[in-house]
């Protein structure tokens, strides 16, 4: 996903007003997710994910290596994700970055699989680990990068990569088992 | 302590392949043969699917709008003049503007204005060299010009004194 992102960042940098667009298509329910990470709520993740991609467009030219896009655009939404975040501590009544929304997400048909009372237990306790144990979670757990690849994504090691996965499953489980699941372990 | 109880750290940390019994592993079968655990781990695994899910999602962009905006941005925002800040000390300037006035002032000098004028030749400032004799103590220099003789006055043993006389 990461290269094919990659090339078309390429492409869109040689010049081509449709070759952005698709770029911004590609990578905007990437950006969305990790926003979502970052933030754990959806409307915000919507804002973020839509100054992350308007930054990448305005940007595009500067980039030097647009095949490395994808580590640009994680460290750019981390940086809006902390934007908002001291916005709001600034003036809690700012919530969205722009009135009108251009990156919005709807529950997806796969959806259906999961109950909703699960999906929406497991998103509240997502919410309460540290942000890094949320980051390695979802890059590697649940997109199945290696710790390697996600390491590079995030700038850090794959050792500290592979310790905050283990405190992030031991983290949610734990807390899953509070909830009342796992009642052998108890 | 039960078995399940003291395999909980384990099942804690436990990746997927372990969770669902794949894994040619002890806690892969125990997984496999204990209801509690195997319950648990396949919650665990639900979980994981939910929590995926939760974060993905169908989404919405309008691509258009979205390139049209971050045009205009760029059309608002102020052009970006690159400043090199000027870290010279000043004393390197007086260097350099004293360097650069002198420059001038050599150009302006080397131009040529008209014809040169005749290079002075200067003429032998004496005609006979001058005779010194221990008894005296003084020496009479006479030089081209009729009107200039030069006369050394010897004070004792010290360096000739110069005097000229018009």
């Amino acid at each position: 996903m990461q290269d094919d992102i990659g090339e078309l960042a390429a492409e869109a940098k040689r010049g081509g007003h449709s070759a952005v667009e698709k770029l911004v298509e590609a990578a905007a329910p990437m950006v969305r997710r990790w926003a979502l990470v970052q933030t754990g709520e959806a409307a915000a993740a919507d804002d973020v994910a839509q100054e992350v991609l308007i930054r990448m467009v305005v940007q595009l030219d500067r980039l030097r290596k647009p095949e490395r896009i994808g580590a640009w655009l994680y460290a750019a939404t981390r940086h809006a994700a902390a934007d908002l975040f001291r916005r709001r501590r600034r003036d809690p009544s700012t919530d969205a970055v722009d009135s009108a929304r251009l990156v919005s997400s709807e529950p997806g048909p796969q959806e259906q699989r999961a109950s909703h009372e699960l999906r929406v237990l497991m998103a509240r306790l997502f919410r309460t680990l540290p942000r890094r144990q949320r980051e390695v979670l979802d890059l590697v757990e649940l997109q199945g990068m290696t710790a390697p690849e996600a390491g590079a994504l995030l700038g850090i090691r794959a050792g500290t990569v592979r310790a905050n996965l283990f405190k992030a499953r031991a983290n949610l489980r734990k807390r899953l088992i509070e909830e009342g699941y796992g009642e052998a372990l108890r | 302590m039960s078995a399940c109880a003291e395999r909980a750290q384990a099942l804690l940390a436990a990746d997927v392949e372990e969770l669902d019994g794949r894994r040619a592993s002890d806690l892969s079968r125990h997984v496999r043969e204990c209801v509690g655990c195997g319950t648990f781990a396949r919650q665990v695994l639900a979980g994981r699917e939910a929590l995926d899910e939760a974060l993905d999602g169908t989404v919405e962009v309008d691509a258009r709008r979205l390139v049209s905006l971050a045009r205009a941005r760029v059309r608002k925002a102020p052009k970006r003049v690159t400043q090199r800040r000027l870290t010279m000390p000043a004393a390197g300037w007086l260097a350099t503007a004293t360097g650069v006035g002198a420059l001038a002032i050599a150009v302006s000098l080397g131009i040529p204005r008209g014809p040169a004028p005749e290079a002075l030749v200067p003429a032998p400032l004496a005609q006979d060299a001058p005779v010194v004799s221990a008894e005296r103590d003084f020496a009479v220099i006479r030089t081209d010009n009729p009107n200039i003789t030069i006369l050394l006055v010897f004070d004792g043993q010290e360096q000739p004194k110069e005097k000229q006389y018009d």
